[in-house]
């Protein structure tokens, strides 16, 4: 009765058979015989299986978003960005609030900007383009871009005259240039003769500061 | 000689994949890659000529893995148990050739445990013996080979690489030199924390150059610095091409051995079922007998001579590309270099031939003077002779792209790690400025762990490579639940020390301590320290949300705002405005002890005033609650429907009274609602007023408009006068010595407001004209601007009033308190007025004061004792005022007298403060007193 016991302790501390049985100064083919009979037994039938729900524990899943307003624009190749987002109760309130509409009835759209070398705010972008999106949409592959160029998205819904209404901003992101596409870069001589002590152009990470709006 | 220098550069990694209990199928990816390839490359080591030496790579999870005394033991049970299938192989086969090859697999086996053996298990140890004869230049790599372009934060790049560094230094005793970007996976940024570890230098692909700005002037024949100063190493695709390439490389030999086909498949149940794992599953044994024979499922015998004898000849044929290769790209200054990074496991493991292979290379590298060079020796060289270029996003991976780790199949994934990372930095702002309580910080530090875990760039690798995808999915899946099983245990204060040892052991992947604190941000640790003190004194803390704000001021309302918050703080309550920002004014000041945040919606030119706004309150709502993260308000107080949708929203969040004052409406501006637009807004004036607590208005008057037209409950209505400052309209230097002295029989009348219909400027005229004709000498200045002017001064022209009424303009507060010290009177002959702070202004600076007996304006003046009433939009009425004022002369000044008087004491800031204090106090507790029925 014991031994198996020992057996199984051992077993969920990690060890293997082989182990086990070198610890006990057993044959591994006797703790192979124990511990297949005493799975056997443990082994409950279908019928056992479904008298006791109570037992199942409930599995944790992955939640399919969480609730917060975030959005985040990635890198990807010289044509195709990523982007997905979230929406925070709140954000969706205001919404709702605001036009008077039901958050599944407004339209949901997404804009690209293309703010290379701008220091967008809102209105000066170079080239803007809308993709209506599907409902239920969290995220979206952005395709066809040009090379080479730093993009900023926005989600958003339309006003009933057609406009564009902002929800959230993107962080820009940047597609990677063409091959062999300069042979000089004045960025870069600014930046080695230290004439510029920030880069001028995109560096890739958010210092994300949690009290970043807070002075 | 060729001119020109070889570089190999193998990278070692493995996911990390101990797990507590044994028998872990992916356990078994650590003992192939020791017996295939990490072993038979230590012999390599051992023989390789002098005078040469390669650069190897170690990721974090494969150090723990080879240093874990688990994996240790359980490899050399492994080995046992390998040996004892070979013994039993040898017992059972009748075939020569098969008797040939398990003879050479008893020999290798046998020399692996030595090897093994040799250096105590420790693997790590033997290749520092050999780094340290020169042989071999070891380096590291991410944490957990994270895709570092793909992490979020600045914070989680340090925390990687830091970490991976560290790690290194654990097992080698030394720093890092090199770093080995996990998929060679670049981008702008990640140069910066890498220089920041030490690192001198990384691998990028050769596109990676070739896309830079500028692209350099050696293309890929030499190495680059990057902006933040790293070496940038490219890959030479064309040489590495030879070798890892399945179609045309050199592995896919017919006679080297076949890789998919193992005794585990080839024996009966009874006679294997002892070596392959205890379930039964069938699994690699490690004993391969097949050559690959060709294209087709009959494998013959593996020979060892045959494999051998390719071994040398692919060595030949891959040194003679090398010189063909320089010659052919040779160039001055420095030199042409040729880097070809590789998997290491693809030596061994996958081509089984590899190392010797490699050993093989250098032999004949040696005999034909091919220069090997480890990047580091380069550097010591040449680092005087690099560019500085700026290289952009890209990988080693299909197309030099991102898309094998962020394609539909592995996207999802991104959403939860980026979200750990936020979380981590949201914690690490927390403890850093909390008392140290170990167990938390062990709670954050296992947190990072998983975070750090579920980032192995190998899940999403895996996921879109559909093999092992469930296990990858598990995985993932396990340690961003058991993040968030963490967190919550912090947040609810159940943490315990049980619990975090449990998870600990789970695993236990770089137990170092205070990983967290790479998390740390300077801003939040400033912000943390500052507020902490406020907290302190224990204030009240206000949260006021007002669209118009000193400097810009639309109306009366910033005024207003203004006046209320700083009397508020003298008074002892913290007071934090919301409000729209301004171009040239800080977005954060403290003005007068008040707390100015000035914010812009993200469309601040939209073109439509009511999406402007819409705009704004998002905005506002943003900066609230981003306030509310570091302390608590206690109340909002919200003015006018501008900021409906952000007070509204604010108050579901935070769950504290709303107090909201309504200064006009809508209806009350236009008389009814007739137009779109109006509707929407008296919609927005209504859910305002039926969200909040309670009401604040000026007046009665205003009073009566909320329950007669909004049907507003009485008693949720609070009625408190609007104050001035009488500093604010006192007049410093004295009226001008060369103004001519007024006649008695003359007047000077000032009226000062928005031009804008309610305001009744239009009836001043019509009374002037009527003034003009029976001979009376009386002039009115009209100070302002708005979208009526162009009418009154059509309207001036007209009747040729030009010397009788004065359009002065907008006028400075400077400009306005002249007018009021050179004026006889005041006079706000407005049709809709809720209030009317301009009548107050015009009284607290001892002028008499003439209003239209109307809205708020007709609360304010108790007629003939301290100051006229006029009928609004009756021009006659204020000619019988002006009458008045010029045959009672003496009792004119008597009532402006009065007037002065009770705007002074009734109309001061400090009562209508106090009292406003008392109103939050009171929504304060009752919120506290109904409770979660709220």
């Amino acid at each position: 009765m014991n031994l198996i016991e020992d057996i199984v302790k051992l077993k969920e501390n990690g060890l293997t058979l082989q182990e086990i049985a070198q610890r006990m100064n057993m044959s591994l083919g006797k703790v192979q015989y124990r511990w297949n009979k005493y799975r056997q037994q443990q082994t409950p039938s279908n019928h056992e299986l479904l008298s006791q729900p109570v037992l199942k524990e409930e599995k944790w899943t992955m939640p399919f978003e969480y609730e917060e307003t975030n959005v985040h624009l990635m890198p990807r190749t010289p044509d195709s960005l990523y982007v997905y987002w979230s929406f925070s109760q709140s954000t969706k309130q205001m919404a709702e609030q605001h036009f008077r509409t039901k958050w599944e009835d407004l339209p949901s759209l997404l804009k690209i900007y293309d703010v290379t070398d701008i220091d967008f705010f809102g209105h000066n972008a170079h080239r803007t383009f809308e993709v209506e999106l599907p409902p239920m949409t969290n995220n979206w592959f952005l395709q066809s871009l040009e090379p080479g160029r730093t993009y900023i998205t926005d989600i958003g819904t339309r006003t009933f005259d057609g406009s564009f209404f902002t929800l959230l901003r993107s962080n820009p992101a940047e597609t990677s240039p063409a091959l062999y596409n300069s042979l000089h870069d004045e960025k870069i001589d600014r930046w080695k003769h230290q004439i510029v002590d920030q880069p001028e152009w995109l560096e890739n990470f958010s210092t994300y500061s949690y009290y970043q709006k807070i002075r | 000689m060729s001119n020109g220098y070889f570089s190999l550069v193998l990278h070692a990694h493995l996911p990390y994949v101990r797990h507590k209990e044994a028998n872990r199928l992916e356990e078994r990816w650590v003992f192939e890659a020791l017996t295939e390839t990490y072993i038979p490359l230590l012999w390599v080591l051992e023989e390789q000529p002098e005078n040469l030496s390669w650069t190897l790579s170690f990721s974090s999870p494969l150090l723990e893995l080879l240093n874990d005394p688990v994996i240790q033991k359980r490899y050399l049970e492994h080995l046992d148990l390998t040996i004892k299938l070979v013994k039993k192989e040898k017992k059972h086969s009748t075939n020569q050739e098969e008797q040939k090859i398990i003879a050479f697999y008893e020999e290798r086996y046998k020399k692996i445990m030595e090897t093994y053996q040799e250096f105590n298990c420790k693997v790590t140890d033997a290749f520092k013996r050999y780094m340290n004869l020169g042989k071999v230049n070891c380096i590291t790599s991410s944490a957990t080979h994270a895709f570092l372009p793909y992490v979020q934060t600045e914070q989680g790049v340090r925390a990687q690489i830091f970490a991976g560094v560290q790690t290194f230094e654990k097992y080698f005793g030394e720093k890092p030199k090199g770093f080995w970007l996990p998929e060679c996976a670049y981008s702008p940024g990640v140069d910066i924390a890498l220089a920041e570890a030490g690192i001198q230098y990384t691998f990028v692909d050769e596109e990676t150059l070739l896309r830079s700005k500028p692209v350099p002037s050696k293309g890929i024949g030499a190495p680059v610095y990057s902006p933040h100063g790293v070496a940038l190493f490219s890959r030479n695709q064309c040489i590495s091409e030879t070798i890892w390439n399945s179609s045309v490389g050199y592995p896919g030999d017919f006679d080297y051995r076949e890789f998919y086909r193992d005794v585990a498949y080839e024996r009966d149940n009874e006679y294997i079922k002892s070596f392959i794992h205890p379930e039964g599953i069938r699994v690699d044994t490690g004993l391969k007998y097949w050559r690959i024979t060709g294209k087709t499922e009959n494998k013959d015998w593996y020979q060892r001579e045959w494999a051998w004898n390719k071994v040398q000849s692919h060595a030949y044929d891959f040194c003679h590309r090398i010189t063909e290769y320089l010659h052919t790209n040779e160039q001055s200054y420095p030199p042409q270099l040729i880097t070809a990074p590789f998997d290491a496991e693809l030596f061994g493991h996958w081509w089984f031939e590899g190392p010797e292979f490699l050993l093989q290379s250098m032999k004949v590298s040696t005999e034909q003077n091919i220069t090997w060079i480890t990047p580091q020796e380069f550097l010591i060289r040449h680092y005087q002779d690099l560019e500085t270029v700026r290289p952009c996003f890209s990988t080693w991976g299909r197309n030099q792209t991102g898309e094998v780790w962020l394609n539909e199949s592995n996207a999802w994934m991104y959403r939860h790690l980026h979200h750990c990372e936020r979380k981590l930095v949201q914690l690490a702002a927390r403890l850093s400025n909390e008392k140290p309580n170990i167990v938390v910080e062990r709670y954050a530090d296992q947190m990072v762990r998983e975070w750090m875990l579920a980032s192995s760039s190998d899940w999403a690798f895996i996921i879109e490579g559909n093999s092992a995808t469930e296990y990858a999915k598990s995985r993932f899946q396990e340690h961003i639940e058991r993040f968030h099983e963490l967190n919550r245990s912090i947040e609810n204060g159940t943490y315990h020390p049980d619990e975090i040892a449990n998870f600990e052991n789970q695993y236990p992947f770089i137990r170092t301590k205070d990983l967290w604190q790479f998390f740390k941000n300077k801003h939040d640790e400033y912000v943390a320290s500052q507020y902490n003190e406020q907290k302190a004194v224990g204030k009240k803390k206000i949260l006021m949300l007002s669209w118009e704000f000193p400097p810009m001021v639309v109306g009366g309302l910033a005024r207003h705002v203004f006046d209320l918050s700083r009397k508020l703080v003298e008074q002892g309550t913290e007071v934090y405005v919301i409000t729209s920002s301004v171009p040239g004014y800080p977005e954060h000041e403290v003005n007068n002890g008040v707390h100015v945040y000035r914010v812009a919606g993200k469309q601040p030119n939209f073109e439509s005033f009511f999406h402007w706004t819409g705009s704004l309150n998002l905005a506002i709502t943003e900066q609230a609650l981003a306030l509310a993260n570091k302390f608590d308000f206690d109340c909002i107080h919200a003015h006018d429907w501008l900021v409906s949708v952000s007070a509204l929203a604010i108050k579901k969040e935070l769950n504290i009274p709303l107090i909201t004052t309504i200064h006009a409406t809508e209806h009350g501006r236009n008389n009814g609602i007739t137009s779109p637009l109006q509707y929407e807004i008296n919609q927005k004036e209504w859910e305002l007023m039926d969200g909040s607590d309670t009401l604040i208005v000026c007046s009665d008057y205003m009073k009566n408009e909320l329950t007669g037209v909004f049907s507003i409950p009485e008693e949720k209505i609070t009625i408190l006068p609007n104050g001035i400052d009488p500093e604010q309209i006192t007049y410093r230097s004295s009226p001008s010595s060369e103004e001519k002295k007024r006649d008695d029989h003359e007047l000077l009348l000032f009226s000062v407001g928005r031009v804008v219909k309610e305001k009744g400027f239009q009836t001043i005229i019509e009374a002037a004209d009527i003034l003009r004709n029976s001979g009376r000498k009386v002039r009115f200045v009209i100070a302002g601007k708005g979208p009526l002017l162009d009418e009154l001064k059509e309207m001036i022209r007209q009747k040729s009033l030009e010397e009788y009424v004065h359009l002065a303009g907008f006028v400075s507060d400077e400009e306005r308190n002249e007018y009021f010290a050179k004026a006889d009177a005041a006079i706000f002959p407005s049709h809709y007025e809720p209030f009317g702070i301009v009548a107050l202004e015009g009284m607290a600076s001892g002028k008499l004061t003439i209003v239209s007996d109307t809205g708020g304006l007709r609360e304010i003046i108790d007629h003939e004792k301290t100051g006229l009433k006029v009928y609004p939009n009756d021009p006659e009425s204020i000619v019988w005022a002006v009458e008045y004022i010029l045959s009672n002369r003496e009792r004119c000044q008597d009532i402006a007298k009065n007037g002065e008087e009770i705007a002074r004491t009734v109309f001061s800031w400090d009562s209508i403060a106090e009292k406003t204090s008392e109103l939050y106090e009171t929504e304060q507790n009752q919120t506290t007193k109904v409770g979660g029925i709220v």
